[in-house]
């Protein structure tokens, strides 16, 4: 209901919060209602609010490149051995699958957040641990699991029945099962 | 089947009255409760549950409470989800004939308690009535323990969505409807689904399109602080305002003096912030616990008083949207901020002044005591320094404060002659009145305490001009004071003496002067203290009258306050006064989450910029793994923007 009253609402005058829209809903869903938000937002005869848009979908950093006054922004992130630093800092351009990418350009975070940061990737392991464990428990925020799940759902989405080969399909299986690890 | 008692028929004519209340039924020095009403009282506030015969054969269920300590069961009612009738004693049960005269004076209601107790002294405490009709709204909103009255309407599309909206901004405490709206269920689920609000439903009836009741009785204003003049457009808004006001009626049972302005509001004036954007960015209430900390209003508040308080929540509500508007206010922090010894004169003053809202809303509805008169005497005396203080100020909104603040020297000086300093709390039992204020007062003051020396006098002056030696004073309760002559000198008794009673060896008299002196002081006592109630009464409604100067004075006070606060929070905090205009621009550097930041240990916060605009950089796409600060930037951003249009 909310989504559905900013779209009716929001002007070129509003600044609009979408914090992971299409959550909820299951992953392929989640995501196409994700884009067609973000393609309405952006079209300024329906709607051109300024628009901050967080998700998990990183196939919504393609909407850079096709619609004009969108752009792309992430969090920045360290990768340290095995532990992940938030570095919290706010950059240009999206991420892709891996977080490390962008990370290796930032310095200068203050040890007191490094610390935290760690305690709060710990938690955040356990919980991704616990999550999987748990495989009927995916809906709420996603975290990498239901990230694997939001992919191979997209894979099977992209195949066209009509077309497919027995070989293919197996092929496509073979794909889902590499995801999988 | 036998008769009920006539005190108990008395009691189920009133109890079918007030059937959706518990009625509080006075008792001599308790509030008692019958059947049904005492079965549920004693669950609710763990009485115990007696009986009292009521003329059948059964005895009536009965429970009761204190009446001095009735406040405090009243408000655990209220709180409860219950509304209470209060019937009181209308006279003496002394002087009455038959069973005492008895009326319910007032129905406590969670939209309108005005017991200081159940008040939130930050917080406004509303009631609001909607009236729905076709597609359209009329809301109208009051707090009447300050007097704030406002009032809009929703034709717009997508009402509902605007009423919540509506609802959230205010968020209510109790809301009066027309029965339309009570019997659209799925309606009123939604608005119980999303509010603790206790819904009353009011007849149809009472929402009148008459104008002339509101237009004699108050101040109608628009947004622009000018009269309201097309009131064809304003339509909903009046069914919506006759409602509340015949059901503020139904359960004050007076005549609120203080409620005498209602404020026509466009709901587009404001940022419009929808119910969910309010939650969930924990503007003045946490979304888990609905407290106060770790909200905006948590880091921007360090108001000195309670209106401060009040008023601060209510811009924080209602973010505006004009730019003028905003400079004005934006300006007028800049400059509290930069002069700190300015800003310093005006807070120690500031802090001395009490709530004259709720202390003018205590008058109004004569409850008002003589501390609560002090006590505004004390907050009007603060006045003259803050308006000497005022005009050196050099900004718009502030000059214009200086302009309205009225230093009400009448009203103090009027508090000052009449009530003493240290007045007891009651005001039935005298020691209110000061010396010099009234000649009546002072002379039975003098003849209470003074009135053993006077008869002591006349007795030394009647020996001396009639020579009887041993003359003496004495009193009885029948004849009260007399002179006593023994026998042996009756032959010097003067004229002008009375004779009362003959003993043996003894005649008793009186005099002229004696009488007087005897009623004086006999009578003093009484008098002294019903003369000064009425004057305290008097006095009570003089400054009743003058309510709409102090309300304004009261107005000008917080609203110094909240700007006085801005300017403190944004010194201690580092906060830079915003560039607002219309360029559709929002260009942050270094943005800080206001409450985020103050959580976290001092300067670990990382900033981060923004920047948005009408064309190249409409829609930023964020992402990045949980945890990392997506949620965090973007509210932000949001509280930023909020900030800058809110002062």
């Amino acid at each position: 209901m909310e989504v559905s009253t900013i779209l009716k609402e929001a002007t070129s005058n509003s600044l609009v919060i979408l914090d992971e829209i299409g959550r909820g809903t299951s992953t392929y869903d989640g995501l196409s209602i994700a884009w067609a938000v973000a393609e309405y937002i952006a079209d300024r005869e329906k709607c051109g609010a300024k628009t901050l848009f967080a998700t998990h979908y990183h196939e919504l950093t393609e909407l850079e490149s096709k619609i004009e006054g969108v752009k792309n922004y992430s969090i920045a992130v360290k990768e340290k051995g095995e532990d992940i630093i938030f570095l919290r800092k706010i950059i240009r351009g999206g991420t892709d699958e891996s977080y490390g990418i962008h990370v290796a350009k930032l310095a200068g975070v203050p040890n007191k957040v490094v610390t935290r940061a760690n305690e709060i990737l710990k938690t955040l392991e356990r919980k991704i641990t616990v999550k999987k464990e748990d495989k009927k428990n995916v809906a709420g925020q996603l975290d990498m699991y239901n990230y694997k799940l939001a992919e191979i759902a997209h894979t099977i989405d992209k195949v066209d029945i009509n077309e497919l080969t027995p070989i293919d399909a197996l092929n496509v299986l073979v794909k889902i099962k590499e995801k999988l690890k | 089947m036998a008769e009920f008692s006539p005190m108990m028929q008395h009691y189920l004519e009133i109890k079918e009255k007030y059937s959706d209340c518990l009625v509080f039924y006075r008792l001599g020095d308790f509030y008692e409760m019958f059947f049904d009403d005492a079965v549920t009282a004693s669950r609710e506030l763990e009485l115990t549950l007696t009986g009292r015969d009521c003329g059948q054969e059964e005895r009536a269920p009965m429970c009761g409470v204190p009446y001095h300590a009735a406040d405090i069961y009243i408000s655990r009612l209220i709180t409860k989800g219950y509304k209470v009738a209060i019937c009181e004693q209308l006279e003496d049960p002394k002087k009455a004939v038959g069973i005492v005269k008895r009326d319910v004076i007032r129905v406590v209601t969670p939209g309108t308690v005005l017991e200081s107790n159940m008040l939130d002294e930050k917080k406004n405490n509303y009631i609001m009535s909607i009236y729905k009709t076709g597609l359209f709204f009329g809301i109208a909103i009051c707090d009447i323990s300050t007097g704030d009255f406002y009032a809009s309407q929703i034709k717009e599309n997508n009402n509902f969505i605007k009423l919540l909206d509506e609802i959230a901004r205010f968020t209510p405490a109790e809301i009066v409807v027309n029965e339309m709206l009570f019997d659209s269920t799925e309606e009123i689920n939604k608005i119980k689904e999303r509010f603790e609000v206790f819904i009353t439903k009011q007849k149809e009836e009472s929402f009148g399109e008459d104008l002339d009741i509101i237009s004699q009785n108050f101040t109608l204003l628009k947004d622009s602080e000018k009269p309201v003049e097309d009131y064809k457009n304003q339509l909903f808004a009046i069914c919506a305002i006759n409602g509340l006001l015949e059901y503020l009626n139904q359960t004050q049972k007076i005549k609120l003096e203080h409620i005498n302005t209602i404020h026509f509001y466009t709901i587009s004036r404001y940022m419009s912030l929808d119910m969910s954007a309010r939650r969930n960015l924990e503007i003045t209430e946490r979304m888990r616990d609905k407290g106060k900390k770790g909200t905006l209003l948590w880091v921007l508040d360090k108001t000195s008083t309670a209106m401060g308080g009040r008023h601060l929540r209510r811009w924080l509500n209602d973010p505006l949207i004009d730019v003028f508007e905003i400079k004005q206010r934006l300006e007028a922090v800049q400059e509290l901020k930069d002069n700190i010894i300015f800003r310093g004169d005006i807070i120690a003053s500031l802090k001395k002044v009490y709530d004259i809202e709720r202390l003018i809303g205590k008058i109004s509805f004569g409850n008002a005591n003589g501390r609560d008169m002090i006590s505004l005497k004390n907050s009007m005396k603060q006045l003259p320094e803050l308006k000497e203080l005022l005009s050196k100020s050099k900004c718009h909104l502030l000059k214009n404060l200086y302009l309205r603040l009225d230093e009400l020297k009448d009203m103090s000086e009027l508090i000052e002659s009449a009530i003493i300093d240290d007045p007891p709390i009651s005001v039935k039992d005298g020691g209110i009145i000061k010396q010099g204020y009234n000649q009546d007062v002072d002379r039975y003051k003098k003849a209470t305490t003074e009135g053993k020396q006077w008869i002591i006098n006349i007795e030394a002056k009647e020996k001396e001009s009639t020579g009887i030696k041993n003359m003496k004073v004495g009193f009885t309760k029948v004849f009260g004071y007399y002179l006593e002559v023994t026998k042996s000198y009756l032959s010097l008794v003067p004229e002008r003496y009375i004779r009362k009673q003959t003993l043996t060896n003894c005649e008793r008299y009186v005099t002229e002067e004696l009488k007087e002196v005897e009623n004086e002081i006999l009578g003093a006592e009484e008098k002294v203290i019903a003369l000064e109630y009425d004057l305290f009464v008097e006095l009570r409604s003089k400054i009743s009258k003058e309510i709409e100067r102090i309300q304004k004075s009261a107005y000008v006070v917080s609203t110094l306050d909240v700007l006085c606060s801005f300017a403190a929070v944004a010194e201690d905090l580092n906060y830079i006064m915003p560039i607002v205009d219309n360029s559709g621009e929002i260009d942050i550097k270094d943005g800080r989450h206001p409450v985020i930041e103050k959580m976290l240990p001092s300067g670990s916060f990382v900033q981060n910029d923004t920047y948005l605009n009408l064309e190249s950089d409409r829609l930023s796409i964020i992402t990045g793994p949980n945890m990392a600060g997506k949620s965090t930037y973007m509210r932000q951003v949001a509280l930023i923007t909020l900030m800058a249009q809110v002062r």
